[in-house]
């Protein structure tokens, strides 16, 4: 091989090989490829905590050290939720949401996603509470009676319920409810998001 | 690619060192980079970079580029150690941080196209997020950072930007224990070949600029995206699977090649044997030591009452190479088997078989490299003699061929960046010629003598190298062939203790 032909070569062949790698660090690539659209649902929410009371008895306060003495003692974990969707009538989810973390006393986190053909569709999603209807009941009315007594003994109490009280209304409410007709181009994401001022299911963009 | 650029400036020879030169250069740019980067607007920052067509354009091209040629010579330097068998024993630990550090660059690069924001780099967080969110790590998931619930802040492109920058420290301490166990580590390719890939990949990002994809939106689902299959090869494989099953894939893939050592290294009894140092015969020169490539020799104060020092190998450090047996002028040291008076014992076997004469050429051929002609019993009708490696050979070796009669002694050995002991090509060569500590005595004909380099798929040209050779020894004037040749009387005496 003649020295011109060889640097020819190696000219061509370096070349070629950058131009290999411009175009390898390029590649035009679709992800997952079709023309759906994705319904996303995605939200943080404060779920409403759930506490079972009890009177601590005169022995089991004596066992405690004096500056934790309390009457009453409270074991809560946070409430458990069902998310729902549905499109066009047909039921498309429906899962349980429960509080994270461990003993589920952290916030509840909702993301999920669902594809769907483009084009319009009829869209309720539902998130609310699982549990007894009665226990809440009793709940709000024991604390709205505690509020209601006078005297200074039942100071304690009366911090104890409107501690609840605010505790219920910081979370997110009982039952958050969407229904639109929603139009979704091919690859669109349409966002399903709770917003917290409003306390209500919201849709983005 | 020898015939094409020659050995200085075979990229393979160099992929190592051409990592770190590229990755420095990444610094370089990066740097500049830097300086026009805003984590309040990544995206609309970038725009601005690429909108400088003078500067910010092909500074960003380089050092794009740079990064795609970084991991092409990585991943090359990675084949070639796998291929050469180094990879095992007391190059376990280069081997594992090498990977440790070809994963940081991948992760490196993930970050860097995070900061730009386009679809790509939003491709790229969406899918990195889901990995992490199977990992018990986060209070809550971070995929929903981009679900588009609330825009992404920048304390998240200061993290990237922080992560993108520290990582090069990572590697750079990484880089260090890469090269802990070896001596004189060459971290940089021959300048020449270091300014012509920089030229190269210079000239890429003016001719081939590099754009900007559309910016990253969480509300659609991007339809294309410039996939950079250095840094996203495994995207296509991973998008819409299950994440668990990447996790059990990944690791699977990931522990089989960080375990490269423990499952492809030979049964212990195949196993090449570990240096010794026979300490009557050591004079204390410290040659084996200041020659071994990888730090496996010290010099120790001596315990049999001699003045000086001793050779002491450690075997944790001892790859096998031999080269301490061709650096020792009184065939003191050596693996067993290969020590310089195991190779005069071979040597006068062989000449004793095979009897070279004066038109004869004896080829003394490297088993790694060289043609392959170590594989053949003779080559164009000249005798062969095969070595392990070309840095093993002790110079008496060729004396002894030539006093015996051979017209003349041919090495072949592999190019000098491609020896597979790191430096036998090059002690070989300075002992011949450069007179270094167990150098070919001044009594050897030099004309007799000729050190061809070569690669395995060279065989063609060191056959020329061996004709032309042969044709020289031809024009000498024949000599008498010694009969008796006792070459240990010619070293270094020692003294008995």
């Amino acid at each position: 091989m003649s020295r011109g032909l060889r640097t020819l070569l190696a000219v061509a062949a370096a070349v070629g090989a950058t131009a290999a790698l411009a175009a390898l660090s390029r590649l035009p690539y679709t992800p997952e490829p079709g023309p759906e659209a994705l319904l996303r649902l995605s939200w943080r929410a404060r779920g409403e905590r759930v506490e079972i009371c009890r009177e601590l008895s005169p022995e089991e306060q004596q066992e405690l050290p004096q500056h934790m003495r309390q009457t009453r003692t409270c074991e809560g974990t946070t409430a458990e939720y069902r998310l729902r969707v549905e499109l066009d009538g047909r039921r498309r989810m429906d899962a349980p949401v429960q509080g994270s973390g461990e003993v589920q006393v952290r916030p509840l986190y909702v993301y999920r996603e669902l594809a769907l053909a483009p084009g319009e569709h009829r869209l309720t999603v539902t998130f609310e509470r699982v549990g007894p209807a009665e226990r809440d009941a009793e709940a709000e009315a024991e604390d709205s009676e505690e509020e209601e007594e006078d005297g200074e003994e039942e100071e304690v109490e009366d911090g104890e319920a409107s501690r609840g009280r605010r505790a219920r209304e910081a979370a997110v409410p009982r039952r958050l409810a969407l229904e639109r007709v929603v139009r979704l181009r091919p690859r669109e994401v349409l966002l399903v998001t709770y917003d917290a001022d409003r306390r209500e299911l919201v849709v983005r963009p | 690619m020898n015939r094409l650029y020659g050995w200085r400036g075979n990229p393979i020879y160099q992929s190592g060192a051409l990592t770190v030169a590229l990755l420095l250069l990444l610094i370089l740019t990066g740097v500049y980079l830097l300086l026009f980067y805003r984590v309040g607007s990544p995206y609309q920052s970038v725009g601005r970079i690429t909108d400088q067509v003078w500067l910010g354009r092909w500074i960003r091209g380089l050092h794009r580029y740079a990064s795609d040629a970084a991991v092409v010579a990585a991943a090359l330097h990675a084949l070639r150690v796998y291929a050469q068998g180094r990879r095992w024993g007391p190059r376990t630990l280069a081997w594992i941080s090498g990977l440790v550090l070809f994963g940081l660059i991948l992760v490196c690069g993930w970050t860097g196209y995070v900061m730009v924001w386009d679809t790509f780099g939003q491709l790229l967080a969406v899918e990195g997020a889901r990995f992490l969110d199977l990992l018990p790590l986060f209070s809550e998931p971070i995929g929903r950072a981009f679900t588009g619930e609330r825009p992404l802040g920048g304390a998240f492109f200061f993290l990237n930007l922080f992560l993108h920058i520290a990582l090069p420290i990572g590697l750079g301490i990484g880089l260090w224990l890469h090269v802990s166990r070896v001596a004189r580590p060459v971290l940089l390719p021959p300048r020449r070949l270091m300014w012509t890939v920089f030229a190269v990949l210079t000239g890429a990002a003016v001719l081939l600029p590099v754009t900007l994809a559309p910016e990253a939106t969480p509300f659609a689902r991007p339809e294309r995206a410039p996939l950079d299959l250095f840094y996203a090869f495994w995207l296509p494989l991973t998008e819409g699977r299950p994440v668990w099953s990447i996790w059990l894939v990944g690791s699977a893939l990931v522990l089989a090649v960080l375990l490269v050592p423990v499952w492809s290294r030979p049964a212990v009894a195949r196993q090449p044997l570990k240096s010794v140092v026979d300490e009557r015969l050591c004079t204390g020169c410290r040659q084996c030591a200041l020659d071994c490539p990888y730090e496996a020799i010290e010099m120790l104060p001596r315990a049999d009452g001699r003045a000086d020092v001793v050779a002491h190998v450690t075997p944790d450090l001892c790859v096998s190479c031999g080269i301490c047996a061709g650096s020792c002028a009184p065939m003191g040291v050596g693996p067993p088997g290969r020590t310089g008076r195991d190779q005069l014992e071979r040597v006068r076997a062989f000449v004793a078989e095979r009897r070279p004469g004066a038109n004869d050429i004896v080829v003394v051929a490297c088993t790694r490299g060289a043609g392959g002609f170590a594989d053949s019993d003779a080559v164009d009708g000249h005798p062969v003699y095969p070595l392990q490696c070309a840095g093993n050979l002790h110079t008496s070796v060729i004396e002894y061929l030539v006093r015996a009669g051979a017209g003349g002694v041919l090495v072949a050995a592999c190019p000098l960046r491609d020896c597979w002991n790191r430096e036998g090509s090059r002690w070989l060569e300075e002992r011949v010629y450069h007179e270094r500590e167990a150098e070919l005595k001044e009594r050897v004909d030099r004309r007799r003598v000729r050190i061809a380099h070569g690669g395995l798929g060279e065989r063609a040209r060191l056959l020329e190298e061996i004709r032309q050779f042969h044709a020289e020894i031809r024009q000498l004037a024949v000599g008498p062939g010694e009969e008796r040749i006792d070459l240990l009387l010619l070293c270094d005496p020692v003294e008995d203790p």
